[in-house]
C-alpha cells in the first residue's frame, strides 16, 4: 500500500461533512481546484472512489463513508491526544 | 491544526518502530535528512524534544515515548482501516478519465475498453466527448487523444489507430446534375457542411495536400455543427459536401448512395494517439486502460 497523505485524508473528511467542495476549501483555507487534485489523488492511492460529484452537489460513496467513519474517529482521537500534551 | 501534523507523526511513529532514523527512511522511501528534518519540524511545533540520538539509532524521550503510547494504537486503526478499503479490490480497480473526440470513442475507445469493463469490475472509466484539444492535466483527465505524436515534452504519446485519411463526400442526389470538383479551390462553388471545433475557436478548415503542398480551405455552408456524426446525418440526408474520416463513410461509399471526390488532394495522416502525463507511477488502472488501447498492426 502507498504511503496514506494524513493531508488528503483530512481534506476529504471536511468534504464529507460539509457535501461541498467549496465550503470545504474555504473552510480548510485552499483553493477547491487544490482541494479537489488532493482528494483525487487519494483516491487513484485507494483505488476506490471516496465521492460522487455531480454539477450541484458532492455524496459520499459506500467506500467514502467506509473511510469516514473508520478513520475520521481516530483523526479525532489524535487531535485530542495532542491536546494533552505536556508542554513544559 | 496543520494539515502536516499527521504526517509528521505518522513518521515519527515510524522511526520509533525502526529503532532508527535510517531504517525509517527506508521503510518510508525518503531520505533520512528529509525524515530527520520533518522530525525536527514536528519537535519544533510541539515544543519539545522526541529522541535522544544515540549511536547506534534513536530512543524516545519521555515525552516522546508518552506520545508514542498514545498514538502508536490510533495509527494502527487508521492502517487497518485503510488497508481494508483497498482489499477491497485485490483486482486492477481506480479511476481513469479520457478525453477525446466522439470518432475516437467511438471507433476505438469504447470498443476496447468495453471489453476490459466486463472483466474488472472495479476499473471506473469516465470519457469525455470534447472537440477541443485541453489541458489534461488541469482539468484532472489521465490521458487525451489527438491526431499524430506530437505533444508536449512531459506527456507520453501512445499509438492507438492506424494512420487515417479525411475524404470529401457528397450524396449521390445531391451531386445530380453537379460537375465533380477537381481541385479544393472547387468548393467554393459548393454547400459544404461546417464543423466547428471547440465552443470559441472557428470553423475546421479543411485540410488538403498535393506534391507535397498543404493548404487549408475555409467552406461555405448553410449548416454548422459541432460533432462529426450530425455532419455525417446532413451529407447522407443530401444537404451538401463534408469532410470526413474514411472508415467512417465508406460503407456507403460502397453501395454508392456517398460519391467521395478530390480523393488524390486528400492527405494521410498519422493516426490517432493517446498521451498522458509522463509519471513514474501510473496506477495499475491507468496501465491497463494504456496497453489495451495500444495499438498493434496484427488485427485482433
Amino acid at each position: 500500500m502507498k504511503k496514506i497523505s494524513f493531508t488528503a485524508v483530512r481534506y476529504f473528511l471536511v468534504v464529507a461533512e460539509e457535501r461541498s467542495f467549496k465550503r470545504a476549501a474555504a473552510q480548510l483555507g485552499i483553493s477547491s481546484s487544490a482541494l479537489s487534485h488532493s482528494i483525487q489523488s487519494l483516491e487513484d492511492d485507494l483505488g476506490i472512489r471516496l465521492l460522487t460529484r455531480t454539477t450541484r452537489s458532492v455524496s459520499v460513496t459506500q467506500a467514502g463513508l467506509l473511510l469516514k467513519d473508520n478513520v475520521g474517529r481516530h483523526i479525532e482521537n489524535i487531535d485530542a491526544i495532542l491536546k494533552k500534551f505536556p508542554h513544559d | 491544526m496543520s494539515q502536516d501534523l499527521h504526517n509528521d507523526l505518522y513518521d515519527f511513529i515510524a522511526v520509533l518502530r525502526a529503532g532508527s532514523l535510517t531504517k525509517a527512511a527506508a521503510e518510508l522511501r525518503v531520505s533520512q535528512p528529509t525524515l530527520s528534518a520533518k522530525i525536527k519540524r514536528l519537535e519544533d511545533k510541539l515544543g519539545a524534544s522526541l529522541f535522544i540520538r544515540k549511536s547506534r539509532g534513536v530512543e524516545p524521550t519521555e515525552k516522546g515515548s508518552w506520545l508514542f503510547e498514545q498514538l502508536s494504537g490510533e495509527y494502527d486503526a487508521i492502517e487497518t482501516a485503510m488497508r481494508k478499503l483497498t482489499d477491497m479490490q485485490e483486482e486492477v480497480n481506480g479511476v481513469v478519465r479520457i478525453t477525446a473526440i466522439d470518432y475516437a470513442i467511438k471507433t476505438i475507445i469504447w470498443p476496447k475498453l468495453k471489453e476490459i469493463v466486463k472483466h474488472h469490475p472495479k476499473l471506473q472509466i469516465e470519457i469525455n466527448n470534447e472537440y477541443e484539444s485541453v489541458d489534461i492535466v488541469s482539468r484532472n483527465f489521465d490521458a487525451g487523444v489527438r491526431f499524430g505524436e506530437e505533444v508536449a515534452l512531459d506527456m507520453i504519446s501512445v499509438r492507438i489507430g492506424p494512420d487515417m485519411q479525411n475524404v470529401v463526400v457528397g450524396s449521390k442526389e445531391y451531386f445530380e446534375n453537379k460537375k465533380i470538383p477537381f481541385s479544393p479551390y472547387d468548393l467554393a462553388d459548393y454547400q459544404c457542411v461546417n464543423l466547428r471545433t471547440s465552443t470559441y475557436g472557428g470553423l475546421y478548415e479543411w485540410e488538403f495536400e498535393k506534391e507535397g503542398k498543404s493548404i487549408q480551405i475555409a467552406v461555405n455552408g448553410s449548416i454548422i455543427f459541432n460533432n462529426a456524426y450530425d455532419v455525417f446525418e446532413a451529407v447522407k440526408a443530401g444537404y451538401g459536401l463534408a469532410f470526413l474520416p474514411e472508415d467512417m463513410v465508406q460503407p456507403m461509399i460502397e453501395t454508392g448512395e456517398l460519391i467521395s471526390v478530390l480523393k488524390d488532394w486528400c492527405p494521410l495522416w498519422p493516426g490517432l494517439h493517446l498521451y498522458y502525463p509522463n509519471r513514474r507511477n501510473p496506477s495499475r488502472a491507468m496501465n491497463l486502460v494504456v496497453d489495451t488501447l495500444r495499438y498493434s498492426k496484427e488485427p485482433s
